[in-house]
């Protein structure tokens, strides 16, 4: 490192403050290089795209290698679901995310030279919700469309077997396969796009509320998982109208090509819209607290 | 510049800053003393807006940072606490604040220059000295060449070229006009920079002065006087009601001018070697005035 020892005193400056005021747009520029100038998104989301397509093809092969041996796994079998397998694992990745992009600055003390930069903090927050949002939606949807041709190339290399069984003779042999043109596939991928999305937004809202990493991302985990074996646990009638608003649950019910048909789960798209009532609950409600709280 | 009026923040039940009132002028250094805890640097986060005052104001050209237009531009600010992503490079954490204010990316440059990190511009801070990343901190605070400048304990973890450096740095962005309010431990430092002082104890103003009135309004005036003939200067200074100390250079005489002194001398016909005021240093006076300000009172153990 070299020093200057005296340096020669800053140019008189001619200060030109511009005019207007410092926007969202800019806000939402320091959020997007702040993003992508630290490893740990970029380490997300290539986590999330490799557990996306790992975890689809495993579900997929293991599903063309079982074909048939458990005739109540082909029964209603999806083809989208299946190459879209990886979604659940995958959304710990995207937790994860979403939680660091606040928490990382509140742990590190940058937030504060976030907000000295940009004194609003509700317009910080949402270019944070923005750029968020954006990057997950590109690379969900591309970590889907990956996972979806793969998937369905593993499925369509089962072969004819000897097969016991009372179920649909299309089903024989081998798993069906789709396409993106069939039937509800295109709608499938959207909505699960969106899904995983929203689901990041609603991380973030956790990261501005808890700002702790481990402590946003424990509520994260706490929420996803064990409330859904909590839920499941509790008298059926409790249990079918608690249920369906749980995101694993909506889960279930967006990522198919078919639309699930059951009393006590919602469809596809009220799903999609529960997802974005959580998030802009949440990130309402950090702003709230953010906005009130010491930095 | 800066305006503070009744500012007070509680955290709980700890009063961290009480009814401080007090303001910066433009074209000076003013630096800001207190002991370990006394509430400077909650006192600049709430001037910069990040901690909320319990009640009061504080205003900087007249209006809350949060309304300043293009914040960076207007304001520069090194706060205490390292406020730095350790996983994003030097370059990549000023120009992400760069970008944030539409200050141009040349500015960047500028900036590391300035601070002489260019060479480690491209390295994530994460694997910063404590003194680079002060150099980084001063360098963000510089980013938009703002007219007003917070500096928290700029010279913390700075070697003996780097606290030179920022004493230089310091003045000659006062020479400019600029608005400098800075924090510091180092009394004797502050004797060097500063043209105002602002000290305060336990959250409280304890005093706003300049420099010069600072010390001689808090520490007792001395006189060294050398002389062959100590016994009977002593007598007759004591005789005048004058409090009289020998060490082993020769006497010191308490509370008063050197003039007096040696005016009592002459007309006793006694012969002097030396008649010399003594300066009080900045620490001196700053501990007499925060004696009872103290929280944090270092305790030697007594070996016995
Ligand atoms: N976030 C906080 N929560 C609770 N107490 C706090 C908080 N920040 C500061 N304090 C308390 O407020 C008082 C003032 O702290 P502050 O850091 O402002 O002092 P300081 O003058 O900057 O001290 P130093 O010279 O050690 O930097 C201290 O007693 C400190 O413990
Ligand atoms: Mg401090």
């Amino acid at each position: 490192m070299t020093t200057n020892l005296l340096p020669p005193p800053p140019a008189p400056s001619a200060r030109t403050i511009p005019a207007g005021s410092y926007s969202l747009l800019d806000a939402i520029k320091a959020e997007w290089m702040k993003f992508r100038t630290v490893r740990s998104s970029l380490w997300c989301l290539g986590i999330f795209t490799i557990i996306m397509v790992g975890f689809s093809a495993l579900f997929c092969a293991v599903t063309v290698n079982q074909w048939g041996k458990h005739p109540e796994d082909v029964f209603g079998f999806d083809p989208l679901t299946a190459s879209l397998a990886g979604v659940t694992m995958g959304s710990l990745a995207i937790g994860v995310l979403g939680v660091m992009v606040v928490s990382a600055e509140y742990s590190t003390g940058s937030i504060r030279a976030t907000f000295a930069a940009i004194p609003h903090r509700s317009t910080v927050m949402l270019a944070k919700v923005l750029v968020l949002a954006t990057v997950l939606f590109i690379t969900a949807a591309v970590a889907e469309l990956i996972a979806f041709f793969l998937g369905q190339a593993i499925l369509s290399t089962g072969h004819a077997a000897t097969l016991i069984g009372q179920f649909p003779a299309t089903h024989i042999g081998k798993p069906p396969t789709v396409s993106l043109g069939s039937h509800g596939v295109l709608a499938g991928l959207l909505a699960t796009d969106c899904y995983l999305t929203t689901l990041a937004i609603v991380t973030l809202g956790l990261g501005i509320l808890i700002r702790h990493t481990a402590g946003a991302i424990s509520a994260f985990v706490g929420v996803l998982f064990p409330l859904f074996l909590i839920v499941a646990l509790l008298p059926t009638t409790f249990k079918d109208h608690l249920q369906k608003f749980l995101p694993l649950e909506i889960q279930q019910t967006v990522v198919v090509s078919k639309p699930v048909v059951s009393a006590t789960s919602m469809s596809m798209w009220h799903g999609v819209i529960a997802m974005a009532l959580y998030a802009v609950v949440l990130v309402g409600a950090g702003i709230f607290f953010a906005v009130r709280r010491d930095a | 510049m800066i305006d503070v009026t009744n500012l007070t923040k509680r955290y709980g039940t700890k009063v961290a800053v009480n009814d401080l009132s007090f303001s910066v002028a433009r074209g000076s250094v003013t630096g800001f003393l207190g002991p370990n805890g006394s509430g400077k640097s909650t006192t600049m986060r709430m001037i910069l807006g990040l901690d909320h005052p319990t009640s009061g104001t504080a205003t900087i050209g007249g209006k809350p940072y949060r309304d300043a237009r293009w914040p960076l531009r207007e304001v520069g600010a090194l706060l205490e606490a390292r406020s730095i992503h350790p996983g994003r490079t030097a370059y990549n954490h000023l120009r992400t604040l760069a970008v944030a204010n539409r200050i141009p990316t040349s500015r960047v440059n500028e900036v590391l220059r300035l601070v002489g990190l260019e060479e480690t511009a491209k390295k994530r801070t994460g694997g910063f000295s404590l003194g680079m990343g002060q150099r980084l901190g001063i360098a963000a605070a510089m980013l938009g060449d703002p007219e007003v400048l917070l500096f928290d304990e700029p010279v913390n973890g700075l070697d003996p070229e780097g606290i030179v450096w920022v004493r230089t740095f310091l003045r000659s962005l006062a020479a400019e006009g600029r608005t400098v309010f800075v924090s510091s431990h180092l009394m004797a430092e502050m004797a060097l920079t500063a043209d105002h002082l602002i000290v305060i104890g336990q959250g409280r103003l304890k005093a706003a002065m300049s420099v010069d009135e600072f010390i001689s309004t808090n520490s007792r005036q001395r006189v060294r006087v050398r002389t062959p003939d100590a016994d009977r200067l002593s007598a007759t200074l004591s005789g005048e009601g004058l409090q009289v100390a020998a060490d082993e250079h020769g006497l010191i005489v308490y509370d008063v001018v050197s003039d007096r002194v040696g005016e009592l001398c002459s007309a006793s016909n006694i012969t002097l070697h030396e008649l010399s005021p003594m300066v009080a240093s900045l620490e001196e006076a700053f501990m007499e005035l925060t004696r009872d300000d103290v929280e944090y009172h270092g305790q030697i153990e007594d070996a016995r």
